[in-house]
């Protein structure tokens, strides 16, 4: 048999071909031994293939699985332009010296005796090839920095069974 | 810098009104490695405690304490916890429980955050390392007498 | 805004509905709802698992920017699936590299090998539990090239004709017969060859 017949009588038991040229490929195959031999190979690895597509779970739990999505969007909306730029520097022109005022105000209230507070729990990454990822598991009070090397294959950390009250800041 | 005198009964106020603000922090910090291989007979286990927060969370079986630091830290001070050869952790006091943390790889600092440690509760960073294992160094505030100034 | 933990009954046309406005908490629960199999079928294509969490990570990023242009004539499932399987397949591309072994390369152009080899006379599956022919399965798979096995996931698992697997691998329709004929009579012979050893 050469090729061309060989990949047509796969494409006859694929359910490809239609009219007359499928009534010659079952011809052949209910004809000729080796035709038939062929089909049956094909037809047994089908049928096998049949349902044993493995299913399989995420190997990170959902929370931090969600948490690296969602920090990829968030990224991704950030770099995208205004899209109102008569607004914004409305806004700007509004705030700006509100927010001169504020500072005039704290530095005067602060400066010499106490630093000025912190407000927010985060961690940034100072390096161009770390990413960081921060959450937060409320019921034992513990909070995770992951520091990722971008340079190097993202590796599986997490447990599957991880507590629902998992949060994610950033 | 000198303090004027209306600053200077503003600061004393505010000291009287906020005592803990102005009181060291002691911190203890502790490097761990998470692996799946038991076979490391020269690392103990690490705490359960810390232990089953890490089990919660990561997917390793084993997590074994490699070094363990409790150090006071002064108000608006910085003191270094060298966790290895290659990893060093800048912890600043930033006052009512509050720290800056810099982590510094390889004499270069990767990361850099603040958290407040409220009581029992750990901050841990950490990363992967070779052969599918990882690090993770915790942070907890802890009792004053553990610790010894520096 | 929905919160969609507290409402399990939420179906997924709502869920999308709910995103497609913009409701994040929505698209978070069609994550949690799906990522097995989204992650499974990019896992069916590289066979690696880190690399498999990183293309179906980036198939959520890629379906929350597209959100507004799924349509509802495919299910959210599908239309995921598509996304998922087009980013292994543009990773697959940039992947491919110099073979060592020369047979491969015949395999890839030509078919060589497959094409002399006689057809498998001892029924490769005859006698095997489901989750054992699975298995079996599954590691022949794994022994296949991405090409081949690329085509035979998309025919056999994805239930995709020959011109769509034709577009998705971008190539011809006689090259995606040509995979999945060999792919085949490949799998033949690995099933063949994992019963022999396991009678030994």
């Amino acid at each position: 048999m050469n090729e061309e017949l060989e990949l047509k009588l796969q494409a006859w038991v694929d359910g490809e071909l239609s009219g007359a040229e499928a009534e010659r490929m079952a011809a052949l195959a209910s004809g000729q031994s080796e035709a038939g031999q062929l089909v049956a190979e094909l037809r047994e690895v089908k049928m096998a293939m049949m349902g044993a597509d493995i299913p399989r779970s995420v190997p990170e739990s959902r929370e931090f699985f969600w948490s690296k999505i969602e920090g990829q969007i968030q990224s991704e909306t950030q770099r995208a332009p205004v899209s109102k730029p008569g607004l914004m520097a409305r806004w700007r022109r509004f705030l700006m010296p509100l927010a001169g005022l504020a500072a005039a105000s704290c530095v005067a209230l602060f400066t010499l005796t106490h630093p000025k507070p912190v407000t927010n729990d985060e961690f940034t990454s100072t390096d161009e090839a770390m990413d960081t990822t921060t959450f937060h598991d409320q019921s034992s009070g513990l909070t995770v920095v992951w520091l990722q090397d971008n340079d190097a294959a993202r590796p599986t950390s997490v447990r599957p069974e991880q507590s629902d009250d998992m949060t994610v800041t950033d | 810098m000198q303090l004027t005198r209306p600053f200077s009964l503003f600061y004393l106020v505010f000291l009287a009104a906020c005592p803990a603000w102005a009181s060291d922090l002691t911190v203890q910090a502790q490097l761990v490695w998470g692996a799946n291989d038991s076979q490391n007979a020269s690392y103990a286990p690490v705490d359960t405690g810390l232990s089953a927060k890490l089990h919660r969370i990561y997917k390793w079986n084993n997590y074994f304490e490699i070094t363990n630091e409790v150090k006071s830290i002064p108000l608006n001070e910085s003191r270094n916890f060298k966790m290895s050869d290659r990893c060093v952790l800048k912890v600043k006091n930033l006052g009512d429980s509050r720290i800056e943390v810099s982590c510094i790889g390889q004499g270069k600092e990767v990361s850099k955050g603040s958290h407040t440690l409220a009581p029992a509760k750990w901050l841990v960073l950490g990363g992967n390392a070779k052969n599918d294992t990882a690090w993770f160094v915790g942070l907890k505030a802890v009792d004053p007498s553990l610790a010894k100034r520096q | 805004m929905l919160a969609p933990r507290d409402q399990p009954e939420i179906s997924d046309t709502e869920l999308v509905q709910a995103a497609q406005k913009g409701d994040l908490a929505a698209f978070e629960e069609l994550v949690a709802r799906h990522r097995d199999k989204i992650f499974a079928r990019a896992y069916s294509m590289m066979r690696n698992e880190e690399e498999a969490l990183d293309l179906s990570q980036d198939a959520w990023v890629k379906g929350w920017q597209r959100l507004v242009q799924f349509q509802g004539d495919s299910s959210f499932i599908t239309w995921m699936t598509r996304i998922v399987i087009n980013l292994c397949l543009d990773q697959l591309r940039k992947h491919k590299r110099q073979r060592m072994e020369s047979i491969d390369a015949l395999d890839e152009e030509s078919g060589g090998v497959e094409r002399q080899m006689p057809v498998v006379e001892v029924n490769p599956t005859q006698g095997l539990e489901r989750g054992e022919l699975r298995q079996r399965i599954d590691a022949a798979l794994a022994k296949l090239s991405p090409e081949h096995r690329t085509a035979l996931v998309l025919h056999e698992f994805e239930e995709l004709e020959y011109k769509e697997i034709a577009k998705r691998m971008d190539c011809s329709i006689g090259t995606v017969m040509s995979r999945l004929f060999y792919a085949r009579r490949r799998m033949a012979s690995l099933l063949a060859s994992l019963k022999r050893e396991s009678l030994e």
